[in-house]
């Protein structure tokens, strides 16, 4: 299955840009099922549906080299092309980095998924029981290669997404039936105010940290230049569901409320007016949250996978499925001791801390390419 | 690969067995329907559990197919916390407690005076909570309020609540609070919570009242009567009718024993008062909630006459709110639009005729003001804006933090409040005029002293 050069597994693969793109967004978006919109409001008030809009444009900074280095190397990873520009070491430190914080977000997603169905639905299974099961899913699907996690992704991204899309739909318009959703509660709509909001979208464009999984997708993206279409789509439906559903949350729960519920999707999904014409209703939104969950983590361990063969020049990256699997659980399982700490950990120190990356090391790659550029084109007209 | 894989489903195959461990039967559950609090011996928590019995539900409604009883009981414990109370009654029951199905929290009103923000928060917590569950205060004891069999006509408490909350839309009479907006209430700074108020029909509470085997009959006793004595003081003023009184206070016999009507205004989590029933309709009209009810008001040409008096069904239009703020001070402006229905009058007069019609408008207009004006003087001395202005005070601020030092509740007592009430007449009925009197013959005096109306 893999016996292509050193540094590029699974040789054979290739997707679709419609693939990538639910790979992407799917993989960036399933973050507002668990507790990303309790956070985000803590932080951004009333106006914290705003955050990932701009966030996303902040993220436009490197979302926009990475596009480019990466149509300028088609065929090469972001590790290989950093190999290339920065020397080897440099792509050894980079993608090192990027494993182990890809880890430590893949264990609190994990911890964050099993906390919430052990306290909504099934609050006498052990934790580590649900941690066993989930681990079987996140090695299965990669397992079987990115072409059938592609085809998974389609169809549960498309709908994880399209249920992103329903709630605040089912949300506005049950409003008129039953009213727990208020308008008033967006306002003062600046919430903490136009200085702190650019702070916090500064710090929050790893939100969209996910996004860098596609400078090592991208070589396995079908069309040429494919890259530039998949990362602004994915960029988009991403920002635009997470606002969506972070704005239909707003409505229901005022400020205050939002700020202390760590699950508020899945507790809206219990009050929608229209659940009493629907019984359990409520039921539709979990199975879509537990395949976004599952998804994400089946694309986590497949893109660490990727991510280790590209840094440690590995034939196959399949073997590591399972320890890499092994050691989201058992991070998730054994260090982080509660939910309250798996947010703390992901959101005040592993997320903000991937700000300094995003911002140099797509960056970095693009000007030492135009600097290579400008040197070859500078030595071609000296001879 | 293959043994891999099958290895591999099989562990995903075991995700059906998580019913090890969560696995509940239903013949091992106690479904709880309502909950009341009351405020126990030594700082304890009275719970009184109201728990269907489920094989009694088939047996047919009261009186037929040789049903025995209630189809539900009622269990009181005396503990420190809610939680404790379900663990003890498990252990008189020998069946888990459920709250899925739980429908009403009832607070006693002394516990409701004394703080039940811990209480309530203690609830939100619980993973069995739905926020959809309503919430009220009962006048006296909870107890007492979930020991009465609610309504005669219902199979179950559970329905009884269903739907008596249906009448909040058809009369206005109170506000149906669900769990959910009293917990954002109490934490928004821009409202404050307030619920209905549910009580025991007064002449039960008093010992009165005919009993049938502990329970109060649906059908009052040859002879019965209501006394004037039940009515409050001021009930000759012409202005003045039943839907001015709250629950409990209502002069009725037979039917249930229980009563929702009024609101329990709360500043905080502490209840510091209540509004009546007519005063609750105006609530709900200034806040956009009010859908329709019955009113009845003095007829404009004999308004000094109770028994003239006309009632219409008005039905909410939409309100608007202006809020200015300066400083400090804050100026609202709020309107309220109602449609009227006419229903009945006695006199001869044709308020059909558009040229009368302005009449029936003016005397809805300034009652309606009247009304609301009390309210909201009544909530400032409360302390307490269960109207919501805040909320419409909080668009004047740009940040949230800005909105928080403001501490808008401090500040509704001082804050100018200006009330209009436009209201159109649209519907009359199936008739345009009142039944003709012939010449000759004239109406009936209503009592002694007042002049016949003639059909002239």
């Amino acid at each position: 299955m893999n016996c292509g050069r050193p540094g590029r597994p699974e040789p054979g693969a290739a997707i679709g840009s419609a693939e990538a793109i639910a790979i992407l967004a799917t993989f960036t978006v399933l973050k507002v099922f668990l507790a990303a919109p309790e956070r985000l409001t803590r932080e951004g008030q009333t106006a914290a549906w705003a955050i990932p809009l701009l966030s996303a444009l902040v993220s436009v900074l490197w979302v926009a080299p990475l596009v480019s280095v990466l149509n300028a190397y088609p065929g090469m990873d972001i590790i290989q092309i950093t190999a290339k520009l920065a020397g080897r070491g440099f792509a050894l430190a980079a993608g090192s980095t990027y494993y182990v914080v890809l880890l430590a977000i893949l264990a609190t997603g994990a911890r964050q998924t099993v906390s919430a169905l052990t306290s909504v639905a099934l609050p006498n299974t052990p934790l580590y029981f649900l941690l066993a099961v989930g681990y079987a899913v996140i090695v299965l699907v990669p397992l079987w290669g990115l072409e059938s996690l592609a085809r998974a992704t389609v169809i549960g991204g498309l709908y994880s997404y399209s249920m992103v899309a329903l709630l605040p739909a089912v949300s506005l318009v049950s409003s008129y039936f039953v009213t727990p959703h208020r308008m008033d509660y967006l306002f003062p709509l600046l919430g903490p105010g136009v200085i702190d909001m650019a702070k916090i979208c500064l710090v929050r464009q790893s939100t969209y940290f996910e996004l860098l999984a596609l400078g090592l997708l991208a070589p396995h993206i079908r069309e040429r230049g494919g890259a530039g279409k998949v990362a602004w789509m994915s960029l988009v439906l991403s920002a635009f569901g997470s606002s969506l559903l972070l704005l239909a949350l707003s409505l229901v729960f005022p400020y205050p409320s939002l700020a202390r519920v760590p699950f508020p999707h899945l507790r809206v999904t219990r009050i929608l007016g229209i659940g009493r014409f629907f019984q359990r209703l409520d039921a539709l939104f979990v199975a879509d949250w537990l395949t976004a969950s599952l998804l994400g983590g089946a694309l986590g361990v497949y893109v660490l996978g990727l991510t280790l063969a590209s840094t440690f020049h590995l034939h196959r990256y399949e073997p590591w499925l399972f320890r890499l699997s092994g050691a989201v659980v058992i991070l998730a399982a054994y260090s982080i001791p509660n939910l309250s700490m798996t947010v703390i950990a992901e959101y005040d120190i592993v997320r903000p801390a991937t700000t300094v990356m995003l911002d140099t090391w797509p960056v970095s790659l693009f000007l030492l390419h135009r600097l290579r550029k400008r040197k070859s084109r500078l030595g071609s007209e000296r001879r | 690969m293959t043994r891999r894989t099958g290895i591999l489903a099989i562990l995903v195959l075991l995700t059906c067995c998580s019913g090890c461990w969560d696995r509940v039967e239903l013949e091992d559950i106690a479904w709880v329907h309502a909950i009341g609090f009351d405020e126990g011996p030594a700082g304890y928590l009275n719970t009184t559990f109201e728990i269907v019995i489920p094989h009694r539900l088939g047996m047919g409604a009261a009186g037929g197919g040789g049903r025995q009883g209630p189809n539900y009981l009622t269990m009181t414990i005396v503990s420190r916390s809610v939680y404790d109370s379900i663990d003890l009654a498990a252990t008189s029951l020998g069946r888990r407690l459920s709250l899925q199905h739980t429908q009403l929290f009832l607070f006693g009103e002394s516990l409701a005076r004394a703080d039940i923000r811990g209480l309530v928060s203690a609830l939100d917590r619980f993973r069995e909570m739905r926020r959809s569950t309503l919430i009220a205060v009962a006048r006296g004891r909870a107890e007492d309020v979930l020991r009465v069999t609610t309504s005669p006509l219902e199979m179950s408490p559970s329905r009884f609540i269903q739907t008596v909350l249906q009448q909040q839309s058809r009369t206005g009479l109170f506000q149906g609070t669900r769990f959910a907006s009293f917990v954002s209430a109490l934490e928004m700074g821009s409202i404050s919570p307030a619920c209905p108020i549910i009580a025991v029909s007064r002449k039960l509470e008093g010992g009165g009242g005919s009993q049938d085997g502990g329970q109060p009959a649906p059908t009052p006793k040859l002879g019965e009567r209501i006394t004037r004595p039940e009515f409050p003081p001021g009930f000759e003023d012409p202005g003045w009718t039943a839907t001015q009184m709250e629950a409990g206070q209502l002069p009725y016999l037979g039917g249930g024993p229980v009563a929702i009507m009024g609101t329990a205004v709360f500043s905080g989590g502490r209840m510091v008062g209540d509004l009546n029933g007519d005063e609750t309709a105006c609530m709900l009209m200034a806040k956009g909630d009010f859908e329709r009810g019955g009113f009845s008001i003095a007829d404009p040409q004999r308004p000094d006459q109770p028994e003239y008096s006309i009632s219409v069904e008005l039905r909410g239009r939409k309100t608007r709110i202006a809020a200015v703020r300066t400083g400090d001070s804050v100026q609202l402006d709020v309107r309220v639009s109602l449609e009227i229905n006419y229903l009945s009058w006695r006199t001869q007069t044709d308020y059909t005729d558009p040229r009368n019609a302005h009449l029936i408008e003016q005397a809805v207009n300034a009652h309606v003001k009247k009304m609301l004006d009390r309210a909201i003087a009544r909530t400032q001395k409360m302390n307490a804006d269960v109207f919501g202005f805040g909320d419409k005070v909080r668009h004047t601020f740009l940040t949230w933090p800005e909105f928080d030092r403001f501490a808008w509740i401090s500040k509704y007592p001082q804050a100018i409040i200006r009330t209009t009430v436009n209201s159109r007449m649209t519907r009359y009925g199936l008739d345009f005029a009142p039944p003709r009197v012939p010449p000759g013959e004239s109406i009936v005096k209503q009592r002694e002293g007042t002049d016949s109306t003639t059909g002239e």
